[in-house]
């Protein structure tokens, strides 16, 4: 089974606003969405592996981690940019705006969100030369 | 999709200590070891367990869990046990999962930190 994920879950004590927000933001890097009764959503596919939203499972309320990020894969710069836009315009906050991040040997274009409850993502794409 | 996760820790020895001994019974082995962080990677992708950025204290998200994949059955009960004995606590015992994709074969954890974790592996009965 190739890959390291099967999927990563965070959650949400508004559903209806991480929703909106992941919709838009996962539109910007060309990924469908599934809803489920209007408080869980599910994005991507088992192959590249899952990104899940919904309310925790012990009925608390949802908190975000401190030291805790999730990246994306973008298609293209362009992605990056829209996936920042689409996340500001959908209640998330700028947490880095998009732009050439010197992280590492090959040219890359990353920016950072987080999203209505604060988990913090970023999406990055990566000139591979291809 | 997913390129990495990082996740926060406040003791960089134990954790490494965990993920060694857990990512290594799923067969990925540590790509970098520093003071601050530790990441994991294959070619599907990385995991980074580190010290926060901000220079605050690491805390734990409630809804939050980092999926990982098996290869099959002994490499989830491998996981789980190796989580077990090195600092981690128990979020459920290896086993099938009615709810999942397939009725997979999952287990969960907790980090020595808090962090949720857990691995699947497909149905031996397809």
């Amino acid at each position: 089974m190739a890959g390291i994920f099967t999927h990563v879950r965070v959650g949400s004590s508004d559903p209806a606003a991480s929703i909106a927000f992941y919709d838009a933001t996962f539109a910007a890097l060309g990924i469908p969405g599934q809803h489920h009764e209007g408080i869980h959503a599910m994005y991507g596919d088992h192959g590249t592996g899952m990104f899940m939203v919904g309310p925790p499972a012990d009925g608390e309320s949802a908190t975000c981690a401190n030291g805790g990020t999730i990246g994306l894969a973008a298609p293209n710069a362009e992605a990056v940019h829209a996936w920042h836009a689409a996340g500001m315009a959908n209640g998330g906050t700028d947490e880095g705006a998009p732009g050439p991040r010197d992280y590492g040997e090959k040219p890359m274009v990353g920016a950072y969100l987080r999203d209505p409850v604060g988990n913090k993502l970023c999406a990055f794409w990566v000139d591979l030369g291809e | 999709m997913l390129n990495h996760v990082f996740l926060g820790t406040n003791d960089v020895e134990k954790s490494r200590q965990f993920y060694n001994a857990t990512m290594g019974a799923i067969g990925v082995s540590a790509a970098g070891e520093y003071p601050h962080l530790t990441v994991y990677a294959n070619e599907g992708g990385a995991v980074a367990v580190g010290k926060p950025a901000n220079g605050e204290d690491a805390t734990v998200s409630n809804g939050a869990t980092l999926g990982l994949k098996a290869a099959n059955y002994d490499e989830v009960n491998a996981w789980h046990a190796a989580g077990l004995a090195n600092g981690g606590s128990d979020e459920g015992a290896p086993g099938i999962r009615e709810n999942s994709p397939g009725r997979m074969y999952g287990a969960y954890l907790r980090d020595p930190d808090g962090n949720k974790i857990c691995v699947f592996c497909p149905n031996a009965e397809g």
